[in-house]
């Protein structure tokens, strides 16, 4: 039996009941679509974190998936670098083309492409490898990111001792490179090198003395040689993304270390601020047993004390910079970071000396 | 029992963070970068638990200080380090003497002017923190961007919690299921943003807006006249416009 109306009550048409049901409802179906949402997102996240290949770039113009890594020896390794690293160099760079080789409105050969800038600030600094740069260069040169959008250049400046380019285009709010640990790149550690679509994993080889003997103790001792071949001017990354430098002209690697140190400075004063050391020598070592207490077993031997050294000499063999031991493939790095002043340990006249050297800089 | 903050250490909470950013400044270590935030850090929680601090102050002294650590760290621009460090002399000067609770109020809403300042910090703070997630990400690239995304999202629920709070009192279960709903939201546009070509300044604000628009319609939503979308739907529009707009010139500007 059905429950009767009140005779005193206007007819039944609204439910409080009813009322709240559906205002549940709406809720329920808003926390539905919602969950549901941050279901899949989640899923694709753990899937695509644990196992990135099902989600591989293949078909991407940047990865070579032709690219058939046994034909170099290096078979256990994957073909292509992880996504985020394709990413990085898709975001972080900017193609430059020769324009003047244009054969048809926006349409280029291969031979245009001169190479891949590296950005390292997101105000638009950025850096290529190009050693026979001179700035009539610049009228021919275009510049693109990988959407097409073409970039001003405002300003370059040539670091001819490394063969790099800097390069600061007209923008903000560009995407930036990240450095690596460099203290984690010796022979055999693997990188990942890329022309303008191919990408190549390659390892780090023998180390390379590039200097001549004498040299300026600031000069870049060594490189690493990267192996199998290479090409000049490409850019070489690790495999998180990191960027790592170029291919120069030999086939070594120069890394981007130069330009991490000086970015401070060419952010701030568009130049780079330059050690004023200039002492001329070379590394010895000496052979033999010595009847001297203490005689070292390897230096640099200054040939050319430079200007502003007073106290060191021609002859001296420093042994030691603060407190450490030379190595001649880190002294360089060692003498350039230094903006304190140089303990030093000298080889004197057959006695140990030890001298304090002032480190001044001076704009370049 | 707590007491009241004495003058001394009202006017020290204001000089210690642009201290703190004049030593990161000069001496650029991590060793002095590490030591300084711990001081700050230190020194926040000393008076966080011995005097009697409104939770909105003690949450703002953190957020803040972080916010303008995080921009000292990354923009590039020298001369702006410059005004990152005197510019929370006046912030910190308004969260020590003016973000209290007015006893001579009953109700404990603050008054619109100061409530309007304070929702505007907790949105610099927000953006300040999406900045330094998507910098973390493109300088680490090891680091885990689904914890990043995870805590960002966390942090800017909770911001969207303490302007929520401004308005709303005795709440707290309401407001915290939209903060959760929330934080799913920002965790999601986090994922879609790092997909953008852009520095994490632009990512930043492009985040911080999607989030500040949505923490405001929440607001509207938890009023008793809920949101009057005849009103709204020229904000949404004009917003909708220029976010495409700023998509396109962000590069250029």
């Amino acid at each position: 039996m059905t429950k009767k109306q009140p005779p005193h009550l206007p007819e039944k048409k609204f439910s409080e009941q009813n009322y709240h049901f559906w205002q549940n409802i709406r809720f329920i179906f808003y926390v539905v679509v919602i969950s549901l949402l941050a279901g899949i997102t989640g899923s694709l996240i753990v899937s695509a974190w644990l196992e990135p290949s099902f989600y591989s770039n293949e078909g991407g113009f940047l990865i070579n998936k032709n690219y058939n890594s046994q034909k170099e020896n290096i078979s256990t390794w994957s073909q292509t670098p992880s996504a985020l690293a394709a990413k990085r160099l898709e975001f972080s760079t900017i193609n430059i083309f020769d324009k003047t080789l244009e054969v048809s409105q926006n349409f280029y050969p291969e031979s245009a492409f001169v190479g891949r800038a590296a950005m390292l600030s997101s105000n638009g600094w950025g850096v290529i490898y190009y050693p026979d740069f001179n700035k009539n260069k610049l009228s021919t040169w275009l510049a693109l990111d990988s959407q097409g959008l073409n970039y001003e250049i405002e300003n370059t400046l040539f670091d001819s001792e490394r063969g790099f380019v800097y390069i600061k285009f007209v923008g903000n709010n560009f995407r930036v490179m990240s450095f690596p640990n460099w203290d984690n790149f010796t022979n055999g550690t693997k990188v990942w090198v890329s022309d303008y679509n191919v990408w190549k994993e390659r390892q780090l080889g023998d180390t390379i003395v590039v200097v001549d003997n004498p040299h300026k103790i600031t000069e870049q001792y060594s490189r690493l040689h990267l192996e199998p071949d290479t090409k000049v001017g490409d850019i070489v990354m690790t495999e998180e993304g990191h960027f790592v430098g170029f291919v120069d002209k030999e086939g070594l690697l120069q890394t981007a270390w130069y330009s991490e140190y000086q970015l401070s400075n060419l952010l701030e004063k568009n130049e780079f601020v330059m050690s004023d050391i200039d002492w001329v020598g070379y590394f010895v070592e000496r052979h033999g047993v010595s009847d001297i207490a203490q005689t070292p077993g390897k230096g640099f031997f200054v040939v050319n004390a430079g200007k502003n050294s007073a106290d060191l000499k021609k002859g001296d063999i420093i042994t030691e910079v603060n407190g450490n031991q030379v190595d001649p493939h880190n002294l360089w790095r060692v003498v350039v970071t230094t903006k304190s002043d140089l303990k030093l340990t000298l080889w004197r006249n057959n006695k140990e000396v030890n001298i304090i050297i002032n480190n001044f800089s001076v704009n370049q | 029992m707590k007491k009241n903050k004495p003058v001394f250490i009202a006017v020290f909470s204001i000089f210690i963070l642009p201290i703190v950013l004049l030593v990161i400044k000069f001496f650029p270590s991590a060793l002095v970068f590490f030591s300084s935030v711990a001081v700050l850090v230190a020194y926040f929680s000393f008076i966080a638990f011995t005097y009697n601090l409104d939770k909105t102050e003690i949450a703002l002294n953190y957020m803040t200080s972080w916010s303008f650590i995080v921009l000292m760290l990354l923009v590039e621009n020298g001369f702006f380090h410059y005004v990152f460090i005197f510019f929370p002399l006046l912030v910190f000067f308004f969260i020590a003497y003016w973000s209290r609770p007015q006893i001579s109020h009953s109700i404990h809403v603050k008054e619109k002017p100061l409530r309007r300042m304070m929702m505007m910090l907790y949105v610099f703070n927000t953006y300040a923190f999406f900045i330094g997630a998507y910098a973390l990400h493109i300088y680490f690239p090891n680091f885990s961007f689904v914890l990043i995304s995870l805590v960002s999202s966390a942090y800017s629920a909770f911001a969207a919690f303490m302007i929520w709070s401004l308005y709303f009192k005795s709440e707290f279960k309401k407001l915290l299921i939209w903060a959760i709903i929330f934080a799913t939201i920002v965790f999601e546009i986090m994922w879609v943003m790092i997909y953008l070509p852009f520095a994490y300044l632009a990512l930043g604000l492009l985040t911080v807006w999607i989030w500040y628009i949505l923490q405001l319609f929440v607001r509207f939503h938890l009023t008793k006249e809920d949101i009057v979308w005849r009103q709204q739907i020229g904000f949404l529009s004009v917003n909708l416009i220029l976010y495409i707009l700023v998509l396109f010139i962000i590069r250029w500007v």
